[in-house]
Order: C-alpha cells, then sequence, then structure tokens
C-alpha cells in the first residue's frame, strides 16, 4: 500500500499532502538542487519541494523561452511552471546548480513574475573560505524566508530538523542495501521514492518509507546494474531499462545515493557552519564542483561494490556539458578497472528514444553476458 | 534442424536461414513501414524461395521491432543486432575482433573476444554524422546516387576538406564548394574521407582490433571503405557474404546455438 501511494505522489506534483500543508497556512517553496537546506526551510513551516519534470516531454512553450540547446529536464521543468502545473508554490529559491537551471530559473522570475525568488549562492569549491561564504549564504536564505513568510527559524528547531533528516538519511541507506545483494525493490521504485521525498513533510515520508519497506517484492533480472550521471527523475525510463532485464540496483545521482548516502550527521557544531558543511561536502557528487572527479569516481566504484552490481550506466541529457564531460573520462575509467560501463545521451521523457535506448542496454547486457 | 534470423534496419530489412550449419539461403529488401510487416515480408519471401515453412524454422529476431516479433509469435527471441553483427561476422571468420557496421541510421564499432562474445561496443549518439544518412544528404546536393559517390574517390587527385562534423552543417560546406565550381569528383570524395572521419573517432573510443571487418549498407561503398582502411591503417576482411546480411545471419546463429541441440 504504501509503495503505491509513494508512486501516487511521485506521479503528481500537488500531492494531497502539499494541499493539506498549504491549508494549515503554511508556505511551500520550489527549487533545483540538493544543495537546498531541507531543515531549515521545514523550520520555518516552508516546505522545499524540488522542480521534476514528471515525465513531461512537450516543451513548445519552453523552447520559446530557452533553447532548444538547453537540457530538456530544464526545458521540461519550466514548461510545468509556464502552464501552470507549478502554481502552488509561493515561491523559488534558485539555489546555484547549472548554467542551464541558472537560465531557467531567469525565464521563471521573467515569465511568471513569483512574488518570491531568492538566489542561494552556492560555491564549486570546498575550502574553509568558502564554507564560511555558504553559511553566510544560508543564512541570508533564512532571513529571506523570516522576511517573505513572516516566521521564526530558530536555531533550536533546525537542528531539531536536521536530526529528522539525520533519521531519514539513516532510512534511506538501509532502504538502498534491500537492493543490493538479493534486490526486493526495482530501481523504478527507489526513483519513485527519492522523488517522493523531495515532494513531502518529513513527518509524512518517514512512516511512508518504513512502511513502504516491508513490502518487499519478487524481482526477476538478468544483470545488476549502477545508474549514473546527471539528475534523472525519469521513472518510466527507468522501468524502460529495467523491462530488458538491468535491474538498477543503485544510483549515485542527486535523485538517487547521491542526494543522502554521504551525509553527515548534525554533530552539535554551530548550526549554520554544519549546514554548509554537510551541504556543500555532499555536493561533490555533482560534476558542477571542481577538483573533485576522483571523489565522484570512487563514490560510483566504492556503491558499485557494495551493491555487486555487474555494470554500470552512465546517463546524461544532450546539452549537459558538465555530465557529457564527465560521463566521457568515467568511462574510460570504470573500464579500465575492470567495470563494464555504458554511456547513454538522450532526452528528457522523449519517447522516441526509448527504443534507441533499449537496444543499447540489451546489447550492454549481452556484453555482460547475463 | 532449419535456423532463421531477421533483421530489420532503417532502409534495408535481410532474413537469412541455416540448414546444417550452412547459409541455405538469404533476402534483402527496402523496409516497409511497420518493421513487423518488413521482417515477415522479407522471412516469408525467402521461405518461399527455399520451399520451407515458417514452422519448420527456429527464428531469432534483431533490429527494428525485434520485441514485438516475439510478441506476435513470429519469433521465438531477440537479440541486439550488436550482438548479433559481432556473432554473424565472428562465425564467418573467426579471426575477426572488430566489427565496424554502418547502417542507415546507425553506426556501431563492436568488439569480440576470441570466442565470439561481446567485449565492448559503441553507437553513435543523437546524431546522422558517421550514417548511412549522412550520405544520402551529401549525395542528393551533389545530383549523384549512392554508388557514384562511392566510386568519386577514385577519380579525384585533390579531395576537398568537410570540417563540419554536424551532417547539415557539412551539406551546406558541399553547396559551397559546388557554387566555388569545385569538381565534382573532389566534393565526393571529401564527403567519403569526412564519413571515414567520423567512424574513427567513433572506433577510438573502443580501439581497433585485428582482424577488422566492415558490414552494413555502407560497407558498398568501396570510397568509404577505402578511405576507413587508410585512417585506421587496417585492410577490411572481406566475409564473402553480402555485408548487409550479417546481423539477420548472427541471429539465426544465435538460434541454432540455443536450440541447435534439441
Amino acid at each position: 500500500m504504501s509503495l503505491s501511494k509513494i508512486h501516487e505522489i511521485a506521479a503528481t506534483l500537488e500531492n494531497e499532502y502539499v494541499r493539506k500543508w498549504k491549508s494549515e497556512g503554511n508556505a511551500v517553496v520550489g527549487h533545483a538542487c540538493i544543495a537546498m537546506p531541507k531543515e531549515m526551510a521545514e523550520a520555518g513551516k516552508i516546505l522545499p519541494f524540488r522542480l521534476r519534470g514528471a515525465g513531461n516531454a512537450d516543451t513548445s512553450t519552453a523552447d520559446s523561452y530557452l533553447s532548444r540547446y538547453n537540457c530538456s529536464l530544464c526545458r521540461s521543468c519550466l514548461e510545468l511552471v509556464l502552464n501552470g502545473s507549478y502554481d502552488f508554490l509561493d515561491g523559488f529559491v534558485r539555489v546555484r546548480g547549472c548554467d542551464h537551471w541558472m537560465g531557467t530559473f531567469d525565464e521563471i522570475a521573467h515569465a511568471r513574475k513569483p512574488e518570491f525568488v531568492h538566489y542561494l549562492k552556492v560555491p564549486h569549491l570546498v575550502n574553509e573560505d568558502t564554507l564560511e561564504f555558504f553559511a553566510g549564504e544560508i543564512k541570508r536564505l533564512k532571513e529571506a524566508f523570516e522576511g517573505r513568510f513572516g516566521v521564526e527559524i530558530s536555531e533550536d528547531e533546525i537542528v531539531r530538523y536536521a536530526r529528522i533528516q539525520d533519521k531519514i538519511n539513516e532510512k534511506m541507506r538501509e532502504f538502498y542495501k534491500l537492493r543490493f545483494r538479493k534486490p526486493n525493490f526495482y530501481g523504478s521504485d527507489a526513483i519513485a521514492v527519492m522523488v517522493a521525498r523531495e515532494s513531502l513533510p518529513s513527518d509524512i515520508f518517514f512512516p511512508l518509507l518504513d512502511s513502504a519497506m516491508a513490502e518487499k517484492r519478487k524481482i526477476d533480472y538478468r544483470a545488476k546494474v549502477l545508474l549514473a550521471g546527471s539528475p534523472l527523475d525519469e521513472i518510466e525510463l527507468v522501468r524502460k531499462i529495467e523491462e530488458m532485464g538491468a535491474l538498477i540496483v543503485a544510483e549515485t545521482t542527486c535523485f538517487g545515493g547521491g542526494a543522502f548516502w554521504n551525509m553527515v550527521e548534525y554533530d552539535g557544531s554551530d548550526v549554520y557552519e554544519f549546514l554548509a558543511r554537510k551541504y556543500l561536502e555532499n555536493l561533490k557528487i555533482c560534476a558542477r564542483m571542481f577538483g573533485e572527479y576522483a571523489y565522484r569516481k570512487n563514490f560510483i566504484k566504492s556503491m558499485a561494490e557494495e551493491a555487486e552490481v555487474d555494470g554500470v550506466i552512465l546517463q546524461h541529457n544532450k546539452f549537459c556539458d558538465l555530465f557529457g564531460i564527465e560521463n566521457a573520462k568515467l568511462r574510460m575509467d570504470l573500464e579500465k578497472e575492470g567495470i563494464p560501463t555504458l554511456v547513454l545521451e538522450k532526452e528528457y521523457a522523449s519517447t522516441a528514444d526509448i527504443g534507441r535506448i533499449k537496444t543499447r542496454v540489451q546489447a550492454f547486457i549481452e556484453r555482460m553476458g547475463r | 534442424m532449419l535456423f532463421g534470423g531477421t533483421d530489420v534496419g532503417s532502409l534495408t530489412a535481410q532474413a537469412v536461414v541455416l540448414e546444417d550449419g550452412k547459409i541455405a539461403g538469404y533476402r534483402n529488401i527496402r523496409v516497409l513501414p511497420n518493421p513487423v510487416e518488413s521482417a515477415k515480408r522479407v522471412m516469408g519471401e525467402l521461405l518461399e524461395e527455399l520451399g520451407l515453412r515458417q514452422d519448420e524454422v527456429v527464428i531469432f529476431s534483431t533490429g527494428y521491432g525485434r520485441e514485438k516479433l516475439v510478441e506476435v509469435g513470429f519469433a521465438r527471441e531477440h537479440v541486439s543486432e550488436i550482438s548479433c553483427h559481432g556473432r554473424g561476422a565472428f562465425w564467418l571468420n573467426p579471426a575477426i575482433r572488430t566489427i565496424i557496421d554502418i547502417g542507415g541510421q546507425d553506426a556501431k564499432v563492436i568488439r569480440v573476444d576470441g570466442e565470439g562474445n561481446l567485449v565492448n561496443f559503441v553507437m553513435n549518439d543523437k546524431c546522422a554524422a558517421g550514417t548511412g544518412r549522412f550520405l544520402e544528404i551529401q549525395a542528393k546536393a551533389l545530383g549523384l546516387t549512392l554508388d557514384e559517390l562511392g566510386e568519386m574517390t577514385f577519380r579525384s587527385a585533390n579531395p576537398v576538406v568537410i570540417t563540419a562534423r554536424c551532417s547539415i552543417y557539412a551539406e551546406t560546406e558541399v553547396l559551397h564548394y559546388m557554387q566555388r565550381g569545385v569538381a565534382k569528383e573532389d566534393i565526393a570524395a571529401g564527403v567519403n574521407r569526412s564519413m571515414a572521419e567520423r567512424i574513427y573517432y567513433l572506433a577510438r573510443r573502443v580501439g581497433v582490433e585485428r582482424e577488422v571487418t566492415l558490414t552494413g549498407g555502407v560497407a558498398k561503398n568501396r570510397g568509404v571503405k577505402q578511405e576507413l582502411e587508410k585512417i585506421l591503417n587496417v585492410k577490411f576482411v572481406d566475409l564473402g557474404v553480402d555485408p548487409q546480411i550479417v546481423g539477420a545471419l548472427g541471429a539465426a546463429i544465435f538460434a541454432m546455438e540455443k536450440y541447435g541441440g534439441e
């Protein structure tokens, strides 16, 4: 029941819990990056809702704002904002992810003129100076929330929600381990879980995840695969890959393990310094962070080993320069280390792409001798 | 026992039947709008020619519509065209380790091991560069047939340089050269060379191990073939069959390997 509820939430933008949250007078803000300090927003009764494409392949209006040379996930999200699907949001936090997202937020601000848009600057390096800078940026975000939504965000409340996030992260790791050796869930279930997490208040998500984990499934597959690369919320695409027999048992993407696997827990230190460290350190999983290639490669390798996968699929949307370049290098390095690797370049949610992708996945499984 | 394979591409469809471990016959047709109908038509024509019934042959499918052919009960199983080209080429010549297959819409470089197993592959991504379609576009711009385009390499002393990787921009360059009055032979030879360069970049991603063969429709373009041999510094092994049937042959071989013991 809980797993089907999670799939239902993942398939809906304004879900029933969001509606209830809003009916109680609370705000919901949209963002598009895992550098968003969730506990700080929730401490002010502001729900951080991560923008996603929700499988929307029609970008006809968005294409007149952005161009066809922009990432199709961004264009898909922009289309949903433009057509009113995200009208339940009370504003946006323009978290500094990649340039495609920055352009998307520029167009959102221009076309929809939301009452609240705050720019959260995120450094591209992790060192003492940038951590201090980012802690200051998080404080500025807190003040912006307080000013716009008339709430008070206390440090005690941030700590309380940080501890809840720690519990959720721990539970997510347990959930992932149920997919490793003898998989009990499909990768499409895991993506749905991640999408639901990004769309729900934490006190709703935790018990849902807990009970979904009890609903172990019987899984048929030919090969176990780790999915890496650019942000991927396409449940249908993962389902199609799995129909070919390539079971996704782990992801290092930011709609997967990358969002929580290496997250540090609250250690009692200054709350803003802690949040800066927690989110910036974790962001090393993203190709937008400079000088952290080795970190990302080792993350993929260690998760591939732990999940005992037969191979790795590195995917990115066309025109995603960050992951396009990174995936080319990763493929060479992982292959050198004996890990079969397939690079998939795709367009977001394109059904015309499915046949092409399935051919490559099928050949990849055959290559792995499965 | 009899085993068959069908391979439906973007422009042509092939069928092969094996009898007692030998090629009993093959057929190659232009595709119909529906890939399932293409496979049924090409295999139907071949079976009729061989005087066989469909239920006498264990058929494996590859290429477009391969899954659907299994769903509708026409084929017993389906295998990717990548594995099929690899297995087909290796079966024809066990010294083969690299297969370069260039079809109408995709180009693949396939590596097999000493037992014919697929060890690596690379395909063109969302781009027509390096596919038969690239040649079609340029041939049309030059007012040549595909066969004529291939032969131009042997009549040109000064092939032009086509710098654009994109098929559309390359066509612009071709038109530019034509407007400047450059000889058609030199432009066409430049097109064949630039096609070979595109495949070279693809091949570098998985490496090229000898022996190497060229399959697919573009293998019939002598100009591209020669340029590719030059740039890769290899001599392609002639498999002794129509290079377009290798995928269908591979499917038939997989059927034979799996059900031959029954």
